[in-house]
C-alpha cells in the first residue's frame, strides 16, 4: 500500500500552512485538518477557567501508538498520506495542542480516517493533561464520551 | 552481579501515578518469565506504600511499551509501565 505517515511527538509548535504543503501530492484531491486548542473552559468542578495544560507522554511508545492507529486508519480507509503532530509540555490557552492532516484522493477517506485518528488517539495513545488555573491544578479525567465515540469505529464496518 | 543485569524489570510510573509514587520508576529483580499480575504482587510485597498509593485506582499497563492484560507475561528485562487512562488529544 502507498501510505506514507509521519508523526512528531515536541514540545515547539507547528506551523499549519507548511504542515499542509509538506502533505499535497499529486494523486490527492483532499486534505482534512484537524488541529485541537487550549481553550479557557471553567472545569466541571471548578470555578476559575483554565490557565493552561501540560501535556506529559511515553517517549516511544506515543509514537509507535500513533503510527499504530494511523496504519489502521490507512488499511480502513483510501487515504495516502498522514501527519500527526502532537505537542507535550506546557501550553498555554489558544495554543496547538495536536495536528492530524489527512490526503486522499476524495473527500469521503480523508474525513473518516481523521475522525477515526482522533478518537482512537484519546483512548490509546498515552499522553495525559494537567489542568492549571489560577488557584490550582489536576489531572485531567478520561472522559465516557471519548469511549463512546470509539464504539463507532468497533461496530460500522 | 552482572549476570543478574537482565534480570533487573523496570516498572515506570506516568502522569498521576509519578506524583503519587513520587518517582518515575521502580526496578524490581525478576528471576522467570511472570504475568503482570504476579508481578504487581511482587512491586506491592517490596514496597507497600505503592500498593496503596494506587488502591481503588484504575489503571492501564504496557509491557515493552505494548498496552498489556493482567494475563501478560513478563520477562526478567522487560519494561512494565503503569499509567491511568489516557487523556490526550
Amino acid at each position: 500500500m502507498n501510505f506514507r505517515c509521519q508523526c512528531r511527538v515536541q514540545t515547539e509548535n507547528f506551523d499549519l500552512a507548511a504542515e499542509y504543503q509538506n502533505l499535497l501530492r499529486s494523486d490527492c484531491g483532499a486534505v482534512v485538518c484537524f488541529v485541537g486548542l487550549v481553550r479557557d473552559h471553567v472545569p466541571s468542578d471548578g470555578t476559575d477557567p483554565v490557565r493552561a495544560l501540560e501535556l506529559e507522554h511515553y517517549p516511544g511508545m506515543t509514537e509507535n501508538s500513533i503510527k499504530h492507529i494511523a496504519q489502521q486508519a490507512a488499511e480502513r480507509f483510501d487515504i495516502r498520506a498522514m501527519t500527526v503532530i502532537h505537542r507535550v509540555g506546557l501550553l498555554q490557552v489558544s495554543e496547538q495542542i495536536v495536528l492530524v492532516a489527512v490526503a486522499s484522493a476524495h473527500r469521503a477517506a480523508a474525513f473518516s480516517a481523521c475522525e477515526m485518528m482522533m478518537d482512537y488517539l484519546k483512548n490509546y495513545v498515552p499522553i495525559w493533561k494537567k489542568i492549571h488555573t489560577q488557584h490550582h491544578s489536576e489531572w485531567a479525567e478520561a472522559k465516557s464520551s471519548d469511549q463512546q465515540a470509539l464504539q463507532r469505529w468497533l461496530t460500522e464496518q | 552481579m552482572t549476570t543478574q543485569s537482565n534480570a533487573v524489570t523496570k516498572i515506570l510510573f506516568f502522569a498521576s501515578f509519578r506524583e503519587l509514587i513520587g518517582q518515575p520508576a521502580i526496578s524490581i529483580h525478576l528471576m522467570k518469565p511472570t504475568t503482570v499480575t504476579d508481578l504487581l504482587e511482587q512491586l506491592y510485597a517490596e514496597h507497600p506504600q505503592v500498593k496503596a498509593q494506587l488502591a481503588e485506582r484504575e489503571f492501564l499497563f504496557a509491557v515493552n511499551q505494548q498496552l498489556a492484560t493482567s494475563l501478560t507475561l513478563v520477562q526478567p528485562g522487560d519494561e512494565l509501565a503503569l499509567f491511568p487512562f489516557v487523556t490526550g488529544g
